[in-house]
């Protein structure tokens, strides 16, 4: 028989910042979430509850109620990290667990209670612990799961036990509300006079679902047991972090990379064992005087090698500023990619990949990632967009890129220099341009570009020469046939 | 014997081959070689094409000339570039040496203003030595005193077989020379320059 423990954080939000030691939370407090358009309180602390506010109230009316009200918006996203973080500790009561948001966790506890000395030693325990991290919880143990929820969050005293196969006597004085069926329904049971769960329990089903839908009856099955009302058991994805903590600070750089290389073979073990690499390291020093340094790393393809991450921390490490010490350090691994597995040895190609993304890497740590790039081919044919500059790090390489079969310059000046111009000439016959004169040999032209319209910048028409000088350079010169005035400049250098 | 210092007879010799370019002409691995002139690029792109695994390319972030793929198409394929763009003088030195002493690319070619003294140019050559390959510096300006082991001079020509005069000035094999050269071009199936004395510079 499955029993089901439910633990009911109702003070969650609150509570979260009361732990942080938030001072607004000694007076009264609220959380408050925007519900259509208007704000209204979600949770009030004791002292906002005793001067009269209570969730559901909008914000302008509980400040009536109450001055000295402070608030706080809610925030999900961090709110469900406390609940993520709550389910990794409850791994010390039951290895089924599951949570339900936004403020209740599930645990199977068939078959563990003996562990605590029963079921209500077991939740009591629970309880107790969750104290102690700051937090008020509410139980309730039923055979179902919506059984022990409504014990926990309607039952008279914080732990209800609904004894095995007595889950519907034990919920007998339980209002309807914990049929959790939609508001408007629940309006309907009570205006029929059925308050408690007792007094549906007296109906017959089928009178049931004639005057109020199959949702009540549906809901009054899985509550007892009676229609199936499974469990979704959340695994919690692997995390990889190692941290160390130091009786006494430690300062020298050769210290702290004796640090890191214990840090880093942890990780990379567990990374290894699941065949994956991380694209992403992160290290926290805290220090004794200066609170926490915050280090990154990237690499341009997944790692898992221990030498790999000491010689990218090895910059950021020699940057910090450690003046009286550290003790408490943390290394955790982000952007977690499997590993693809490469023949090592007899395969020349791959040995100078490695080497190519080590330098990627290097080089992207110290200047950034987006100033290491490479070229890909794109389909246009103004000259300035037939490629696109991608970051190294994150892109693969174009195998083939065939010769280009116009002629063109090996160096594009961006944005085009004016010439000025000595003899004028289509193209100019005499023209000097970056200090040097030079005179046109030969030219060939004009090869006609028309801007792309759809793309922003450049739309002009322009005619482009090749021009060979009598100096010796081979010059990219460029005109716009509509302008008004005739004006020259160079587009690019030749070879 | 006080203030004699023990001297070891070992000196370290250290070759990692050459790079043909043509015929009789050819560029030492594991060396830094300093290019001057307005062909310079052209230079560098040739004795790309001459290797074969990636290329890293350091260029200023805000300079007005850029590598353009299509033209560097007809040397090489421009998938193999790794360009970086760096801020200043340091930043392209430091992603130099990083870049050479990582096995991995046959060919590193960082653009200068002002060529590498002495200090700066003996660190490029200690990191092409450690992987062998081999190191361009553009110098747009000024050349100075350095430790590179050869320095070539490229200056475009106004003819159309030959566009470009290579001429050597500085070379630690005491090579000399001037040569007219005609760029390689993928397109007819070339990969190496072709490179042809002349004599009566080389005499001068």
């Amino acid at each position: 028989m499955r029993r089901t423990l439910c633990l009911w954080l109702p003070h969650l939000p609150l509570e979260r910042l009361a732990r942080k030691g938030d001072p607004r939370t000694e007076g009264p407090f609220a959380i408050i979430a925007e519900e259509k358009s208007a704000w209204r309180i979600t949770h009030a602390n004791r002292l906002a509850a005793e001067a009269g506010v209570s969730p559901g109230q909008s914000l302008p009316d509980a400040r009536a109620i109450c001055p000295a009200l402070l608030s706080e918006p809610s925030d999900p996203v961090r709110e469900r990290a406390l609940l993520v973080t709550l389910r990794r500790w409850a791994d010390k009561l039951s290895p089924a667990i599951a949570i339900d948001e936004p403020d209740c966790l599930l645990l199977d506890i068939a078959g563990v209670t003996h562990l605590f000395g029963g079921e209500a030693e077991m939740a009591r325990h629970a309880m107790e612990a969750l104290s102690d991290l700051g937090l008020t919880a509410r139980a309730g143990i039923a055979d179902t799961r919506r059984a022990a929820q409504a014990l926990a969050k309607y039952g008279r005293g914080p732990l209800e036990i609904a004894e095995e196969g007595l889950t519907i006597t034990a919920l007998r004085d339980i209002p309807v509300d914990a049929l959790a069926c939609p508001a408007s329904l629940i309006g309907d049971l009570k205006r029929a006079g059925l308050k408690t769960i007792g007094q549906l329990t007296e109906i017959r089903s089928a009178d049931l679902s004639r005057r109020f839908g199959l949702e009540v009856s549906a809901a009054r099955a899985a509550l007892s047991g009676h229609e199936p009302d499974p469990v979704s058991l959340s695994t919690l994805a692997p995390t990889y972090a190692a941290r160390m903590t130091l009786p006494e600070p430690i300062g020298l750089v050769s210290d702290l990379q004796a640090v890191l290389e214990r840090l880093a073979g942890q990780v990379c073990t567990r990374l290894r064992d699941q065949n994956c690499g991380a694209r992403r390291f992160g290290l926290t020093v805290r220090c004794v005087d200066t609170g926490d340094h915050h280090l990154h790393v990237g690499f341009a393809r997944p790692c898992a090698e221990v030498h790999h991450i000491l010689h990218q921390f090895h910059h950021p490490l020699d940057q910090l500023k450690i003046s009286f010490g550290a003790d408490w350090f943390r290394l955790w691994a982000e952007q977690v990619e499997p590993l693809t597995p490469r023949q090592m040895g007899l395969d020349y190609a791959g040995a100078e990949t490695d080497g190519l993304s080590q330098i990627i890497t290097t080089i992207g740590n110290r200047l950034g990632f987006d100033r290491v790039h490479r070229f890909l081919p794109r389909d246009a044919h103004v000259p300035e967009r037939t490629f696109a500059c991608a970051e190294a790090a994150t892109s693969e390489p174009v195998e083939e890129w065939g010769a280009s079969s116009a002629l063109r310059p090996i160096s594009l000046c961006d944005p085009v220099q004016p010439v000025s111009l000595i003899e004028a000439g289509r193209p100019p016959l005499r023209f000097s341009w970056r200090g040097e004169d030079f005179t046109t040999h030969i030219a060939k032209g004009p090869e006609r570009f028309t801007g792309e319209w759809w793309v922003a910048g450049e739309t002009r028409t322009r005619d482009y020469w090749w021009i060979q000088t009598e100096e010796g350079q081979r010059l990219w010169l460029m005109t716009y046939p509509a302008a008004p005035d005739v004006r020259w400049y160079v587009a690019g250098v030749f070879a | 014997m006080v203030g004699m210092a023990q001297i070891s007879d070992e000196i370290r010799l250290v070759s990692h081959g050459f790079l043909s370019l043509s015929k009789g002409v050819s560029l030492a691995k594991g060396k830094l070689h300093e290019v001057q002139g307005r062909s310079a690029k052209g230079f560098a792109l040739s004795v790309a094409a001459r290797t074969s695994g990636p290329v890293i390319w350091i260029t200023g972030k805000y300079t007005s000339d850029r590598l353009l793929p299509a033209g560097v198409s007809a040397f090489m394929s421009p998938g193999r570039i790794i360009l970086i763009s760096v801020l200043d003088r340091q930043e392209a030195l430091w992603s130099a040496e990083q870049a050479l002493r990582t096995p991995g690319a046959d060919c590193v070619v960082v653009e200068l203003g002002e060529g590498p003294d002495l200090r700066e140019s003996r660190r490029l050559q200690i990191a092409a030595e450690e992987t062998g390959g081999v190191a361009l510096a553009l110098i747009a300006r000024r050349a100075q005193t350095s430790a590179a082991h050869t320095r070539w001079s490229c200056e475009p020509a106004c003819d159309a077989a030959r566009p470009s005069r290579w001429g050597l000035s500085k070379s630690k094999d005491g090579q000399q020379g001037r040569w007219a050269v005609a760029y390689p071009d993928r397109r007819r199936g070339e990969h190496a320059p072709d490179l042809v004395p002349l004599a009566a510079a080389s005499a001068a």
